[in-house]
């Protein structure tokens, strides 16, 4: 009896330092993960102003691929070179960020009000 | 079976009870067993031990790595932040000079720890390049790895500078043939010039991504009517024409240089026939100014829902029989119309809730009683061009600080033009302002919009190609593209000289 449970205790111990470690390599792949989908979430706001500021007329509402995720830019809100609000969400692996801004004016510096990640959306309704 | 002899011992040697024979050596063996058995069982309870410790010690080794990566990632950013041109191509590594500014070091960065960390650059265009930070590590057999953070980088921080527009020149043009009545036009992805025609094609496109040889593609596209205005979001480009069951159609542009009758998307019947005249869009939403009309249901302005296939859904209109719409301009939550209002040809509407449209007010110009023909928003300065009247200034300048309506003084100011003034628009400084007026002599007019006290003239331009009709400035090449009835011109300004005129 006393070897069964202490057989028992031993294993119990072996599996929970075993799932241990296993939570450990995956918290290390998740922050990983986490600073390349902030990446993402970046290069994407820049390539959102860039493009306004080229092509006033884009609206957003496309879906942007890498090689180790992806982001989602809104549609964006507003017209012309004053006044646009973005909102991109951005993906790698199991990781999700979103940041949105308010651009004050594209031209003839760009001039940013708000930048922030967020956990839900306000600037832009549909998103 | 076992036989009794000398080498086994007689336990319990009763007929009654059973005869257990012990074999000499047994003890060893089971010792020996089990101290086989204790070995494997330690052996297995050491390597479960030693491998949560190596997880846990490569997890961490992980979560360094991905800082580092991410680390001259950002050190690129802040460099890019000063100087796009500092991003040359290649491997590097980076480190903080002495006056605590991130600059390029060697061809990589070893750190503390053993970790290595090189930052690799890529260009695409000039203002555009690939990031991407690689950290490695080798810290004994099992513990190795990398990590690869990837990213990009625009120039989108650079300053667009405005040129000297006192020293202007023509620097493209092309003419349509065939009376064509050009009246409107919209520049998109920055390459391609949409423009209406009251007649011939109703349509024109015009490839401007070369300024100083505009070329006209797709001529044998034909509208069918005459158009009024455009509007254009993402690859949609929405007119406002002349036919009375289809006052609107939607179009799809994603493809300029294929562009046909079967990229037609959707269209809408306006109440009423042919009452479109202006459009504009937002994002998702389309708003219309129409023709007046006393009849009813028949309202002045709309504000459309866009489907992604292009079907239009009305969701508020507002009704008033005094006014058609000439034109709409944008600025944030507020539509302001140019109207034919006696008592307001300028006037604005709330348009925060698409089905809850809410007119805010207007502005009477009271010296007149001339149509609005064309607004434009910058800043805190209002334009409203109107109908050419005789004692009058045609073109009028507001300020709305601190609010949506224009509440003078300071102003209104005034400044002359040669004609109906058909078209406003303006740099991003609020300097400079851009109109065409619906006459040849003076077609375009450019005035210095900063110098209230008289709104002097800094250039015009008499055309030969038919009356002023529309105007567009691009602010990221800097360029002015001015539409007459039967041509298209572009104009580049002289050499900067880094201050308003």
């Amino acid at each position: 009896m006393s070897v069964l449970i202490i057989g028992a205790i031993a294993s119990a111990t072996a599996a929970s330092l075993l799932l241990l470690a296993w939570a450990a390599e995956q918290n290390g792949l998740s922050v990983q993960q986490a600073h390349q989908t902030q990446e993402y979430a970046l290069t994407c706001a820049e390539r959102t102003i860039e493009r306004l500021r080229r092509d006033v007329t884009y609206v957003g509402d496309e879906e942007i691929s890498f090689d180790n995720g992806s982001c989602n830019v809104s549609f964006i809100d507003g017209s012309g070179y004053t006044d646009r609000s973005v909102c991109i969400t951005a993906q790698s692996g199991n990781s999700t960020k979103r940041i949105e801004l308010y651009i004050e004016n594209l031209f003839p510096t760009v001039s940013i009000r708000s930048w922030e990640e967020v956990s839900e959306f306000s600037l832009c309704v549909d998103a | 079976m076992l036989k009794p002899s000398s080498q086994y011992i007689r336990a319990f040697g009763s007929r009654y009870f059973r005869t257990f024979y012990v074999r000499k050596g047994v003890l060893m063996v089971e010792a020996l067993l089990g101290i086989v058995i204790f070995g494997m069982f330690v052996t297995a309870i050491g390597i479960t031990l030693l491998y949560g410790q190596e997880g846990t010690i490569a997890s961490g080794d992980r979560v360094r790595a991905s800082y580092l990566s991410r680390q001259a990632i950002a050190a690129a950013r802040s460099m890019r932040d000063i100087s796009f041109a500092s991003l040359t191509p290649g491997k590097h590594g980076v480190a903080l000079d002495n006056a605590g500014q991130w600059v390029f070091s060697g061809s990589s960065v070893f750190h503390q720890g053993a970790f290595t960390t090189i930052l690799s650059i890529t260009t695409d265009t000039a203002n555009h390049v690939f990031l991407s930070g690689a950290t490695v590590w080798k810290h004994a057999l099992n513990r190795s790895g990398s990590v690869l953070i990837d990213a990009e980088l625009y120039d989108w921080r650079s300053e667009r500078t405005v040129g000297n527009w006192e020293s202007v020149s023509l620097e493209g043009s092309v003419s349509v043939s065939g009376s064509p009545q050009l009246y409107h036009m919209k520049l998109y992805s920055g390459s391609y010039l949409f423009v209406a025609a009251r007649s011939g094609n109703g349509l024109y496109i015009f490839d401007v991504t070369n300024t100083a040889s505009p070329q006209q593609i797709n001529t044998s596209f034909s509208l069918g009517v005459g158009a009024y205005k455009l509007a254009i979001a993402g690859s949609k480009l929405f007119i406002a024409t002349d036919d009375s069951n289809q006052e609107i159609r939607v179009y799809d542009i994603s493809n300029p240089a294929t562009f046909s009758a079967s990229n037609l998307l959707a269209t809408y019947n306006v109440q009423g026939s042919g009452r479109a005249r202006s459009l504009v869009a937002s994002g998702d939403r389309l708003y219309m100014g129409g023709y007046v009309s006393g009849s009813a249901g028949h309202d002045e302005f709309y504000a459309f829902s866009v489907a992604d296939n292009g079907t239009l859904t009305v969701l508020d209109s507002v009704n008033n029989d005094s006014a058609t719409i000439n034109s709409i301009f944008l600025s944030g939550t507020a539509a302001y119309l140019a109207s034919s209002m006696d008592t307001g040809e300028l006037r604005v509407i709330n348009v925060a809730s698409g089905t809850n449209l809410v007119e805010v007010g207007g502005y009477n110009v009271s010296d007149r009683t001339l149509d609005g023909m064309s607004v434009s928003l910058i800043d805190d300065n209002l334009l409203l061009g109107t109908e050419k009247g005789s004692s009058i200034s045609e073109l009028v300048l507001f300020d709305v600080e601190g609010g949506i309506l224009p509440s003078p003084p300071p102003g209104p100011w005034y400044k002359e033009g040669s004609g109906t003034v058909m078209s406003i628009t303006t740099d991003p400084r609020a300097c400079v302002a851009f109109f065409a007026t619906d006459s040849g002599k003076k077609a375009l007019q450019i005035i210095n919009m900063s110098n209230t006290s008289s709104l002097p003239e800094l250039y015009s331009y008499n055309s030969t190609f038919g009356k002023g009709r529309a105007v567009y400035y691009e602010p990221y090449r800097d360029r002015l593209f001015f539409v007459t009835e039967s041509a298209l011109l572009i104009f580049a300004p002289g050499t900067t000289t880094g201050t308003c005129p």
